[in-house]
């Protein structure tokens, strides 16, 4: 089982009046278990700049994905950009970066602002190699860099939307600037050292935006890459077929180093006989349409059974908008999911005879159905390590 | 001497009606409810005895099976009154 993770995310905003952004960016995953992305900028904005954009960082992913010469990969691409009919220019920067499960990092840097390496909140100068591309009508230089990641480096690129934001303003005529760039992730690190991806971009953005007066002078688009602990989580559903294997789901428990989440009532009653924890309902949660969530010492949550698990699959199935407004035990487990990397699932097979009354709704007997369409959903859609074990 | 109920909110019980039970200040007036001492379980584990059904609900420790609104707030009220 894989111990660190690659967290990468991003966050965009096209320049004002435009209904595409001009920059993109793609992710993939290779079989081999890379990560590879790339952030493009098109000359211009708008559609032009978002098809040059679209074309650029497709034609990188797709040779680096397939581990295409770095040098050729950028000669390609810059010969092959369609020129534009007024500046009579081909044109589009790239940053593309191919991480490995290890943290082994190879960077292509066309014009684009530099990546910034943040490790222990200080950034790393990392040593470049240049090289020239002659085109057509110009000569440009690309960069190549490689990084070992190490536990905690986050890896930050934006487009020049970043940098160049705010400026001709009297407080910041040149731009917000590189260095202050930096400053900003260093306080909002400081700040919150297990900030996401996901966060740390789109408040980078927000800030370039508001240094633009909220009227975005360019497409803004930042990414980043973060080399982190892998987070784990155990859910704990129903009670084993056999009883004899209380002994083991306890244990397990016991010994998890993650986030624990117990659903199901006869469930939670094994651990907390076993551990000698009460068990207390919140009462807060009381007026939703799916049953409290409780609390217990050892565990993050606990919920009830299968009507909870109903819900958390809706949830995912459904809006990410829906997924982060509510509040109940639905939200609080479907919450606790996707904050989560490597999710192991521990689920007891005993049937309820209560469960066989003709008036439950059907999917309420359907444990391991309900579980398993949840399991592919967090595999395929979400893409998370899930282990799941039935006893 | 207040009137204590124990409402069950697991799976068979909440979906056979006892998720009823949670909006008890429906049920109750403000008065009735100064007079009752109200706890949630997340399972009281009836459930798995069949010869009774669920949703359960224990009032002053008598355990109730097949409870409806109407059988709670008739129970509850004739001990209020008594």
């Amino acid at each position: 089982m894989k111990t660190y993770v690659i967290e990468i995310d991003f966050f965009n905003t096209p320049k004002n009046e435009q209904i595409v952004a001009g920059d993109t960016l793609l992710l993939n995953r290779t079989k081999d278990n890379r990560i590879v992305a790339t952030l493009a900028d098109g000359l211009g904005s708008g559609i032009k700049a978002n098809v040059l954009s679209q074309i650029t960082a497709a034609m990188c992913q797709r040779f680096m994905m397939a581990n295409y010469d770095y040098l050729q990969t950028a000669q390609t691409i810059v010969e092959i950009l369609p020129i534009c009919s007024k500046r009579k220019i081909s044109y589009s920067t790239f940053t593309t970066i191919n991480i490995d499960e290890s943290g082994s990092t190879s960077i292509l840097e066309y014009d684009n602002p530099d990546y910034l390496l943040l490790r222990d909140l200080q950034f790393i100068q990392v040593p470049k190699k240049s090289f020239k591309i002659k085109t057509a009508h110009t000569r440009n230089t690309i960069y190549h860099s490689n990084v070992d990641m190490e536990v905690g480096d986050r890896l930050v690129f934006f487009s020049d939307g970043v940098v160049q934001s705010g400026m001709g303003t009297r407080l910041s005529p040149l731009g917000w600037e590189i260095e202050n760039v930096k400053n900003y992730i260093i306080d909002l690190v400081r700040e919150d050292p297990q900030i996401s991806a996901r966060i740390l971009s789109k408040k980078i953005v927000e800030k370039a935006l508001k240094n633009d007066g909220k009227i975005a002078h360019d497409d803004i688009t930042c990414a980043v890459v973060y080399y982190r602990k892998s987070r784990e989580l155990l859910l704990l559903t129903g009670p084993p077929s056999n009883s004899d294997k209380d002994r083991y789901i306890v244990e397990r428990f016991k010994s998890f180093d993650g986030v624990k989440i117990i659903s199901g009532g006869t469930t939670s009653k094994i651990i907390s006989r076993a551990l000698n924890e009460t068990i207390q309902v919140d009462l807060n949660d009381i007026y939703s349409n799916i049953p409290p969530s409780s609390k217990m010492k050892s565990a993050d949550i606990v919920t009830e059974g299968l009507h909870t698990i109903n819900k958390v699959l809706k949830l995912l199935e459904g809006e990410v908008a829906d997924r982060i407004k509510g509040n109940d035990a639905a939200y609080k487990v479907c919450n606790m999911l996707l904050n989560s990397d490597i999710i192991h699932l521990l689920v007891g097979t005993s049937i309820n005879p209560a469960h066989q009354n003709p008036n439950m709704p059907v999917e309420m007997g359907l444990r391991r159905l309900s579980v398993n369409k949840m399991v592919r959903l967090l595999r395929d859609k979400f893409l998370k390590t899930v282990e799941i074990e039935y006893l | 001497m207040k009137v204590t109920i124990k409402i069950c909110s697991g799976t068979a019980c909440y979906v056979l009606g006892g998720a009823d039970f949670l909006t008890f200040d429906e049920i109750f007036t403000e008065e009735e409810l100064n007079g009752i001492s109200l706890e949630v379980s997340n399972c009281l584990d009836f459930c798995k005895d069949e010869s009774s059904k669920p949703p359960y609900v224990i009032i002053n420790d008598k355990v109730y099976d097949n409870m409806s609104v109407n059988k709670l707030s008739n129970i509850v009220r004739n001990l209020l009154n008594s």
